[in-house]
């Protein structure tokens, strides 16, 4: 079972190259593409939540998704490390490619693929353990034993997180004793202790104070050098503040059938998209007139 | 889906009221100082230097509206092109009405028969153009009509022209030394004048975005 896994993972190509270097700046033109997805629909049971989607997400890029309620962008960012596959009768039409592998290939692993692309949730999750398991939880499910690798590991990645500063005193702590910002930031530094190649992140910050936010945000600029990001937020500001490209999604009604689903309405530069977007129904959303 | 943010709205229509205010006066006054000067009606003088404090008072209130929209609202696209272009057109338009009061103080001191004829037609033609030029200007600004910047700017070429054979003109001697000096100056504010309309338009291809006008 693991060895077969251990299969299908090297199926699923991690750039060394690009893992090593730091990025380069996000200026002129698109780096090495990590997500394309190509007329994606996803569904509920009969219900279709999200109508032919396609995007490219780049490397080392913050790319926001953005757009009102019911627009599918949380779905959209749960296509990208199959974490709908966890959701009864959910399924997805359509491709993702992963570093030119499909995601939704049959000998692909979603385990596999959630090692490589991980997840920080809206709400901060710390498992009921001490901050030092928190964050070795995954390198020692991986198969890390050594002692002297997992304490390296979790000073790497707390620091990675800009949380080691607050926590080195008090590691064995619980991680439920934790502030909400600090919370996230040790979910951060568990995302990132397993070395994934991308961090999905589901509005990271929603439940966060301004300066926790600040936090979020810096440590989302700082380690863009080394992941490729892509993140859900109702906070058009943030998406601002640091994101690279910005996708705004809507809900498309048909008054016949009387159902709903969301589209992808305008993907580009974020200074574009919030400067001049071509969409009129973009600018009605960005300038907060409609929606 | 229901509209948002109506009251920013209001602010914004404010903002653009104030500013078309501007252009009608600079657009009104610029044909009173040609024809003050040409005919030394000095009546307008008065006039002219009345609106130029008018105009001086709107351009801080606007200043103020706009940096309190800036600063509330958090504008972004086409709310956050047009707060950006009032701010950098708004002193254009102060400048250029400050220049179009220069030329008519200029009936003052000048009596339309000091001129010869050649420079009077040329300050006729000068006149007409800018007045013309700056219509467009302004249409170009009420419209979001970014392709009046080109067309202004190969008019200016005209404008410098006519500017050239002025000087040339007051260059011949043919006038009293008092005249020419005051008609130098007033050749000089006209051709700027020019200028100030085409970087207005200018600002108009980035109010205007890459939409095509509303």
């Amino acid at each position: 079972m693991e060895e077969s896994e251990q299969k299908v993972a090297t199926n699923l190509p991690r750039s060394e190259v690009a893992a090593a270097q730091p990025a380069q700046s996000s200026g002129a033109g698109a780096g090495t593409e990590v997500f394309g997805a190509k007329k994606v629909s996803c569904y509920y049971g009969s219900f279709r939540a999200v109508t032919d989607v396609s995007l490219h997400i780049y490397e080392h890029e913050i790319t926001a998704f953005i757009g009102p309620s019911g627009c599918g962008k949380t779905t959209v960012l749960r296509t990208l490390n199959r974490m709908n596959d966890l959701v009864p009768g959910a399924h997805v039409k359509g491709d993702v490619e992963y570093r030119g592998v499909s995601l939704y290939g049959k000998n692909v692993s979603p385990i596999a693929v959630r090692r490589r692309i991980g997840m920080v949730f809206q709400k901060p999750n710390p498992f009921p353990k001490s901050i030092y398991d928190n964050v070795a939880y995954g390198p020692r499910i991986n198969g890390e034993r050594n002692k002297g690798k997992l304490t390296e590991i979790v000073e790497r990645s707390l620091r990675q997180a800009a949380l080691w500063d607050e926590v080195k005193d008090r590691l064995n702590n619980s991680g439920l004793g934790l502030s909400g910002g600090q919370a996230q930031r040790l979910c951060i530094a568990r995302t990132l202790a397993v070395e994934p190649d991308v961090v999905l992140m589901d509005e990271p910050c929603s439940a966060l104070d301004p300066i926790a936010t600040a936090a979020i945000e810096d440590l989302m600029r700082d380690i863009k050098q080394r992941y490729t990001i892509v993140i859900v937020t109702h906070n058009m500001q943030q998406a601002t503040r640091v994101s690279d490209r910005t996708a705004f999604f809507s809900v498309l009604r048909n008054e016949e059938s009387d159902t709903r689903t969301g589209v992808l309405v305008e993907y580009g530069r974020t200074q574009q998209i919030f400067e001049d977007p071509n969409d009129p129904r973009t600018k009605a959303y960005v300038t907060g007139r409609m929606g | 889906m229901a509209e948002h943010r109506q009251e920013f709205q209001q602010e914004l229509e404010a903002i653009e009221a104030r500013v078309i205010e501007m252009f009608g006066m600079l657009a009104e006054d610029l044909g009173r100082a040609t024809d003050a000067l040409l005919t030394g009606n000095n009546e307008a003088v008065k006039l002219l230097a009345e609106r130029q404090k008018v105009i001086e008072a709107l351009y801080p209130e606007i200043e103020s509206l706009v940096n309190r929209a800036i600063l509330l609202q958090a504008p972004v696209a086409s709310d956050l092109r047009f707060l950006l272009s009032v701010l950098r057109i708004v002193p254009e338009l102060e400048r250029s009405h400050a220049l179009v009061e220069h030329i008519a103080r200029r009936a003052d001191h000048i009596l339309g028969n000091d001129l010869s004829p050649r420079s009077r037609g040329l300050v006729e033609r000068m006149g007409a153009l800018v007045s013309d030029m700056w219509r467009q200007a302004s249409d170009a600004w009420y419209r979001r009509d970014s392709s009046v910047a080109p067309e202004l700017a190969e008019r200016d070429q005209e404008l410098d022209d006519l500017h050239e054979s002025l000087i040339g003109e007051l260059a011949s001697g043919g006038m009293a030394i008092p005249v020419t000096m005051e008609m130098t100056l007033v050749a000089r504010f006209y051709e700027r004048l020019g200028d100030h309309a085409v970087i207005v338009a200018r600002r108009v291809v980035y109010l205007a975005g890459s939409q095509p006008p509303e």
